[in-house]
């Protein structure tokens, strides 16, 4: 339904035209039925999970709201211990909270990760005498379920914190969880930064519908142009990298890592620009990242909201427990001032890590991508006064561009490597890859290029090298404060319209679509 | 509305028509531009085996066959022509869907008034979406979206020169299958007792597409014939009872090779390339004699053997007897 022709040819078109002529007060009941129709269309009768999520956070937010109001009378009696009160109440309200944590990670646990731990399980039940092997029930998999349960659980928690107001408006709630732009890979975005444009059901104005559409079109021509170009040399190596150099599969690893940049960007430029055609403002989730100077930058620029979410619902909280207060108190006595908080802190980072690759499924090679940056941020944390130091012996700018460039390499080296992990067919597929990069590095299989059996002779290298040339510029102009987007949008009626159709024409002409190449999917979808 | 909010809006409409218009004049451009200059393979002509149904004389078809591998491994319209005399050609194509199945209708149908139209039915169960049949038409009318990808090969000539059509199939669509892989044949038609009211569905999108197709086929006077091919791999009891309940509720002629009155003595030992899924040369020669003779006895076809301008079909056969029989 998401990402084709019939969805942006019938679907979006029918939503913006329902939209504009439907009286306001009832613009986000469209949006909520066109939300749901989507995901009918997709996921069939999967659809009662999402109802369950919805319910669940609703009533939730509904219950911490009771508690709320109860706890306000108990503080309002005078002479009541203020304290002992409070967090009698946020004791309930934790309950509340765990309660919605547990059933809606359960429902996400049970459709995405049932088999691999039964698999985990069945030694253990084995000896227990259970038959095995027991075979997971073919439930599958709701389209979007990691998305849209991380949004659902946040809004629980932010009630709980009380950064939230609790919604009386389950339809508000739906549409929050449901929005069909973000269904698909997101963003994952937060109730307090969406939800009131969601519903409060503005008209569609001529700036939005064109900076929207524009958009569309940039996210569109990133995937069809770009990522779904390099898809069949990528699968070919990867699928099949026993019979390639390690020259081959250091290109193919750097060329993975631009297909899903490409890819889960551009897809997600689609949902931004949908969003923004009906004033509903997503957040951003990628922020120039292959611009990033550390590996723990480059988590704050790719998959941002991702890397919030864990950050605000995981970091913090393990970070802030008592347990953790005390470690990092008795570190900072014994280790000083910068180890001794960064030790304790690793502990709140592991769980981050382990929870980044868990999310993105149950494989090896997932969980090894989240230690493999755990690692690395740990070790970048460590060894940065030793760098500082030595920087300073040495007489080196850190500031300079020389050093600059040489820690965006370096990152880049970092992420092609995380990538290769990430994308190899299991994590000993990977380390294989790997080991060839190391031991059989050359370049021979460049000079014999076969473009039949590669999938990309010389033009289709040119207009990946052209296309990859425009994104770049675009980003750097945007990492120097300018917006292109918005620079176009303030032209003139006939430069507006002659950029759209310029990107209109480059996607028709240069797309790698129809008959040389088969569909690619969104690549984040399957997570 | 104010007055200033209305010539705003009018302004916005105008220039999203204008600008559409622009859009579509530029892809009517950019269509002829790419639109390979011969329906050769070398032009960039996709399918060149049935596209070579462009390079036949005009009108010179009486017998179209539509449809997937099965179709074009077992109708041979040579064969049909030395022994019935009518002319035909196979359109089929590697896993034809009925959406591209009804753009090779059409764009054979712009020069040929065939009498008969055969649809091979294992493409009646070849699933698509909505979003496919959408982009057939795009690509049928600004065929720009079919062979855009031609940018890579464009030639001077390609702004100037008007498309020919100078390629014509040897073997007019059919080809040739020579290896022989035995199949086991045992009970493949036979119906398990609890699927005995069961029939594998026609999916729906499908079944508007054949019913499109043959309200077309009687619109340019051509008879609809559905075929099933004898396959022990893609064919079966259940998927017979649904073609034959659509047959009955459209009233089109529905003939099954595999069983019943028409089967075809296949020797499932020798006359299958792929263990039973395709037919082989020893195959195809009893389906297309088969299917030959019930066309030329059950319908009004002509004999073109004597007609000279149907010379070429005899040079074609000499070559076909060299180099498939």
């Amino acid at each position: 339904m998401f990402f084709n022709l019939a969805f942006f040819a019938l679907v979006l078109p029918f939503s913006v035209l329902a939209y504009a002529v439907a009286p306001r007060r009832l613009r986000w009941v469209v949006l909520l039925g066109i939300s749901y129709y989507c995901f009918y269309h997709t996921s069939k009768k999967l659809i009662v999970f999402l109802v369950a999520t919805t319910l669940s956070c609703y009533l939730c937010g509904l219950w911490l709201a009771s508690i709320m109001d109860k706890r306000d009378a108990a503080l309002a009696v005078k002479g009541a211990k203020r304290r002992a009160v409070r967090e009698e109440y946020k004791k309930h309200m934790r309950h509340v909270v765990a309660l919605a944590v547990i059933f809606n990670l359960g429902l996400l646990v049970t459709c995405k990760y049932l088999g691999f731990l039964l698999s985990v399980a069945e030694p253990l039940l084995s000896l227990a005498g259970v038959a095995t092997p027991i075979e997971a029930p073919r439930i599958g998999m709701p389209l979007g379920i990691s998305f849209y349960t991380f949004m659902a659980l946040s809004y629980v928690i932010d009630v709980y914190r009380g950064s939230v107001k609790p919604d009386r408006n389950l339809g508000r709630i739906a549409l929050f969880i449901s929005f069909f732009p973000q269904m698909l890979e997101g963003p994952i975005g937060r109730y307090s930064h969406t939800a009131e444009s969601l519903t409060e059901g503005k008209g569609i104005t001529r700036s939005n519908l064109y900076q929207g559409t524009l958009r569309i079109f940039w996210g569109i021509a990133k995937k069809l142009i770009v990522a779904d170009r390099l898809n069949a040399f990528v699968e070919t190596v990867f699928d099949g990298y026993a019979e390639f150099d390690g020259g081959v599969i250091a290109l193919a690893a750097v060329l993975y890592t631009i297909q899903l940049y490409c890819d889960f960007s551009g897809t997600i430029d689609v949902a931004i620009g949908i969003g923004r055609i009906f004033d509903v403002h997503l957040p951003e989730n990628f922020r120039q990242p292959f611009f990033s100077r550390t590996a723990s930058e480059f988590w704050q620029r790719w998959h941002i909201t991702l890397g919030a979410w864990f950050k605000d619902y995981v970091y913090y909280p393990v970070s802030l427990s008592a347990p953790c207060k005390q470690l990092t108190s008795a570190a900072r006595k014994r280790f000083g001032i910068h180890y001794g908080p960064l030790l304790a802190s690793s502990v709140a980072l592991f769980c981050v890590w382990f929870g980044n690759g868990l999310w993105h499924g149950s494989g090896s090679q997932y969980i090894f991508f989240g230690m493999y940056y755990f690692v690395l941020i740990m070790l970048g944390g460590l060894i940065e006064p030793v760098a500082i130091s030595a920087a300073e012996r040495l007489g080196i700018d850190r500031d300079s561009l020389p050093y600059r460039l040489f820690q965006t390499a370096r990152t880049l080296a970092i992420v092609f490597v995380g990538e290769l992990i990430f994308r190899a067919n299991g994590l000993g597929a990977g380390l294989e890859m790997l080991s060839s990069i190391a031991h059989n590095f050359t370049l021979g299989a460049f000079s014999r290029w076969d473009p039949y059996h590669m999938h990309l002779d010389i033009h289709d290298r040119n207009i990946v090298i052209a296309m990859l040339v425009v994104v770049f510029v675009i980003g750097y102009l945007k990492e120097h404060g300018l917006d292109v987007s918005a620079k176009i949008d303030s032209q003139s009626t006939l430069v507006r319209w002659v950029v759209l159709i310029v990107l209109i024409l480059a996607i028709v002409i240069f797309g790698a679509y129809g008959y040389d190449y088969t569909p690619v999917d969104p690549m984040y979808a399957q997570f | 509305m104010k007055k200033a909010d209305k010539t705003n809006t009018i302004k916005a409409l105008l220039g999203t028509l204008l600008a559409s218009a622009t859009i579509l004049v530029a892809l009517v451009a950019l269509s002829a531009l790419f639109y390979p200059k011969d329906n050769r393979a070398e032009y960039g002509v996709h399918d060149q085996e049935a596209n070579g149904v462009l390079g036949e004389p005009e009108n010179s078809l009486d017998v179209l066959f539509l449809g997937d591998s099965e179709c074009y491994c077992s109708f041979s319209p040579l064969q049909m022509f030395e022994d019935y005399g009518f002319a035909s050609y196979n359109l089929g194509t590697h896993s034809q869907r009925m959406y591209y199945g009804n753009s090779l209708l059409h764009r054979a149908t712009e020069h040929q008034k065939p009498r008969i139209v055969v649809i091979e039915t294992d493409t009646l169960f070849r699933k698509f979406s909505i979003s496919s049949t959408m982009f057939q038409m795009m690509q049928d009318a600004l065929p720009v979206f079919e062979y855009h990808n031609r940018w890579k090969s464009l030639v001077p000539e390609d702004f100037t020169q008007e498309p020919v059509h100078t390629y014509f199939n040897g073997a007019k669509g059919y080809i040739a299958r020579f290896a022989v892989n035995a199949a086991d044949d045992e009970g493949y038609m036979d119906e398990e007792e609890e699927d005995e009211e069961r029939l594998e569905r026609i999916p729906r999108l499908n079944k508007r597409y054949l019913q499109y197709m043959i309200d077309y086929c009687h619109s340019i006077g051509a008879e609809p014939i559905l075929i099933s091919t004898p396959s022990t791999v893609n064919w079966n009891a259940k998927r017979h009872k649904a073609v034959e309940k659509f047959a009955a509720e459209t009233g089109v002629t529905y003939i099954d090779l595999n069983e019943g009155e028409h089967k075809v003595d296949i020797d499932w030992d020798a006359d299958t390339s792929d263990s039973g899924d395709h037919m082989n040369v020893s195959g195809s020669r009893k389906v297309s004699d088969y299917v030959g003779a019930y066309l030329a006895e059950n319908y009004d076809l002509p004999d073109h053997r004597e007609d000279e301008a149907y010379a070429n079909w005899h040079d074609q056969l000499a070559w076909f007897h060299k180099q498939v029989w």
